[in-house]
């Protein structure tokens, strides 16, 4: 906001600045018009005699300066502006003409008669005067098309330095400045002032649009402008009065430092505007980054909340898997007990089927301890962090294999292990896959030999293992929801708590793989599983460390 | 003869493992029952009037958890042998709380009652081992 207000400010000093320079402007050329009518030559000779400030000099400078002050106010008679500008236009290009086809086409002396002791013929402007007014006719007539607006920039700088270089020339004591001379004093004033004045005249467009513009290429055109200007034409005034014995073609130089120094400005204006181009870019793109910097900090706020609740949840989830199978064990082991108790104290009153029933509990109560065996393990499997290392597959196995000596004995059980890799992983829990998929491969068979293959395949960024089996198969239907928690594929009759499979997906995705189940070639399953070569751990979601 | 048996006093929060307790206990005629409670507070009421040779005393319970219960039966009856009787094998951080904090023996109730019942017995002989 301040920056916007002080830019406002500037605006209106530049505009009021260029409204002053014109109604000075305006007053001398009065001043001088006055003497016209009055035929008082001090009035318009301004003390240099032999270079007065012409009837149409002085008119030209009026009309001007009317025209800009109009423009400097908000623009609030198009029309008049623009004929004021059009009529100096007209005396300007009558009074070239003039001087190109060496006529008298009656308007210099139209108005006063001129006494005449200049060297331009009488009553006439000079050549340069006239350019000027010209181009600043033009300018201030065009001064609303933007498309005029490098015309219009070059113009008035011309026409402002060319007005600046004049009135120096007057005032030093330049010897080679005789055409420059040509030129009033008064009337180089009035030039300066007005060329300068409409150049810097706040516009959306152009030059004026960017000098007084608040950002890096409005300062940097501020401060080097007067620079650009003053330097060479002061250097060049001074190389002037140095060499006075006509060695420097004076006016030549001047010409040439008044084009160069304008094409320098303008220039230095576009690099300007470059530089706020490129500033209005940077504001854009750091306000796109802010913008961006708080949805992510937004996304990353929402995400770690997300986290948080997953994180609670998985730990109810642990907590309840835990607790109800501490506190369902001990009924259990209560049921238990008393069947023991039962049994012992009381068998020998039982009747056959008595006999059975008691059997029937025991039976029941195997299968439940299973299960809650399994919901403990299931439960402890995503509390801990994952403690890995690199282990040849082939040891795990093997544990796998020892662990599970008594049932692979008693099925006669052919397992084939094939060349099996080394992974990084947690020898433990991986263990335990094997054993859980070993295990199911003997449990559920058609009363056949089991025959287990376990082999590995190298894929892209991880390892493929699987272990097939000649058992009963999965229902491909089933394959996915073999791995859900207490889902049971098989008649109760084999024994199986239901939580093996999910167990197993459970230690298989923390370390990042996959595990799925598919149909073998000649009956039987396949299960496979990936482990990443280099697993990315995931945590267990909002895992608190052990205490 | 049934006076001379040694007694054990319970304190479990579930009637149903206190009765197997108690079945399990004197089923071979080597151990006597003498009193029981849900809650340590009535328990180490009971167990300063009872004087038992042993206590059976589980870790969860409402009111007041076992360990915080144990140094006031030891001061209560400081001739018992305590038996945690809690938890399950896995509980290896109540085994080693228990342990330090002065019982004189651990038992899962995992444990067949058999086992339990000649732990049991096993501490009371060390006692009059050592001091007959």
């Amino acid at each position: 906001m301040i920056r916007a207000e002080r830019y406002d400010r500037r605006l209106r000093s530049a505009r009021l600045a260029v409204i002053a320079a014109a109604a000075v402007t305006a007053a001398v050329a009065g001043v001088a018009l006055v003497g016209w009518v009055l035929d008082a030559p001090a009035l318009y000779e301004f003390g240099s005699s032999d270079s007065s400030t012409k009837v149409n000099t002085a008119l030209c400078l009026l009309l001007t300066a009317v025209s800009l002050i109009l423009l400097a106010q908000g623009d609030p008679a198009p029309r008049l502006r623009q004929g004021l500008a059009w009529a100096t236009v007209a005396i300007g290009a009558l009074t070239i003409a003039q001087y190109l086809f060496d006529i008298d086409l009656g308007i210099d002396e139209l108005l006063f008669d001129d006494p005449g002791l200049s060297a331009s013929p009488d009553g006439r402007p000079s050549e340069q005067t006239a350019v000027a007014f010209v181009l600043l006719g033009l300018s201030l007539a065009l001064s609303t098309y933007p498309r005029a607006q490098a015309v219009r920039d070059f113009s008035t700088l011309i026409v402002g330095i060319a007005g600046g270089v004049a009135l120096a020339g007057h005032l030093s004591d330049f010897s080679e400045t005789e055409q420059v001379r040509q030129m009033a004093p008064v009337t180089a004033a009035g030039l300066m002032l007005l060329g300068s004045a409409c150049a810097m005249l706040p516009r959306r467009h152009g030059l004026s649009g960017i000098v007084w513009r608040d950002d890096s290429g409005g300062r940097l055109l501020r401060l080097l402008l007067p620079l650009t200007i003053l330097l060479p034409l002061s250097g060049a005034l001074f190389l002037g009065i140095t060499s006075t014995n006509g060695m420097v073609d004076g006016t030549g130089l001047l010409a040439t430092l008044v084009v160069v120094t304008t094409i320098f400005v303008l220039l230095l204006a576009r690099l300007a505007d470059d530089l706020h181009h490129r500033d209005t870019e940077r504001t854009r793109l750091i306000t796109e980054l802010d913008r961006g910097k708080i949805q992510l900090t937004e996304q990353a706020e929402e995400l770690s909340r997300l986290n948080e609740d997953l994180g609670r949840s998985n730990r109810d989830l642990e907590q309840f898997a835990s607790v109800a199978s501490h506190d369902l064990r001990e009924p259990l082991l209560v049921i238990e007990g008393f069947s023991n108790l039962l049994e012992r104290r009381y068998g020998d009153q039982f009747d056959e089927q008595g006999g059975r029933f008691i059997e029937n509990i025991g039976l029941g109560v195997d299968r439940m301890q299973k299960m809650i065996d399994g919901l403990l393990e299931f439960s402890r499997m995503g509390n801990k962090t994952l403690d890995l290392s690199r282990t040849p597959v082939a040891d795990l196995v093997q544990e796998a294999r020892d662990q599970l000596s008594e049932t692979i004995r008693r099925s006669e059980a052919v397992i084939e292990v094939g060349e099996l890799p080394e992974v990084e992983c947690e020898p433990t829990t991986i263990a335990i896959v094997f054993q859980n998929l070993i295990a199911n491969a003997i449990k559920y068979t058609d009363g056949r030999i089991p025959e287990i293959r376990i082999g590995a395949e190298e894929r892209a960024g991880s390892w493929l293992i699987e272990v097939a089996d000649n058992g009963v198969g999965i229902d491909p239907k089933f394959a996915t929801s073999a791995f859900d928690i207490f889902r049971r594929l098989h008649p109760a009759s084999v024994s199986g708590a239901g939580i093996g499979l999910s167990t197993c997906r459970r230690i298989i995705e923390r370390h990042g793989g996959e595990i799925w189940v598919d149909p073998g070639p000649d009956g039987g399953s396949v299960f496979r599983f990936t482990l990443p070569k280099e697993p990315t751990v995931t945590e267990p979601a909002g895992a608190v460390e052990p205490s | 003869m049934a006076a001379e048996l040694p007694t054990v006093f319970l304190c479990d929060d579930v009637p149903e493992v206190r009765a197997l307790l108690r079945f399990g206990l004197e089923e071979t005629g080597e151990l006597r029952v003498i009193g029981e409670a849900d809650e340590p507070v009535s328990g180490v009421e009971q167990a300063a009037e009872l004087q038992p040779d042993a206590v059976i005393l589980d870790l969860s319970m409402p009111l007041m958890d076992g360990l915080t219960a144990l140094p006031k039966f030891r001061k209560v009856a400081p001739r018992a042998k305590i038996v945690i009787f809690s938890g399950f094998l896995e509980d290896s951080q109540h085994t080693q709380a228990g342990d330090g904090e002065g019982a004189d023996a651990y038992m899962s109730k995992d444990a067949p009652l058999d086992r339990l019942r000649s732990r049991i017995l096993e501490l009371l002989e060390g006692e009059t081992g050592e001091t007959g």
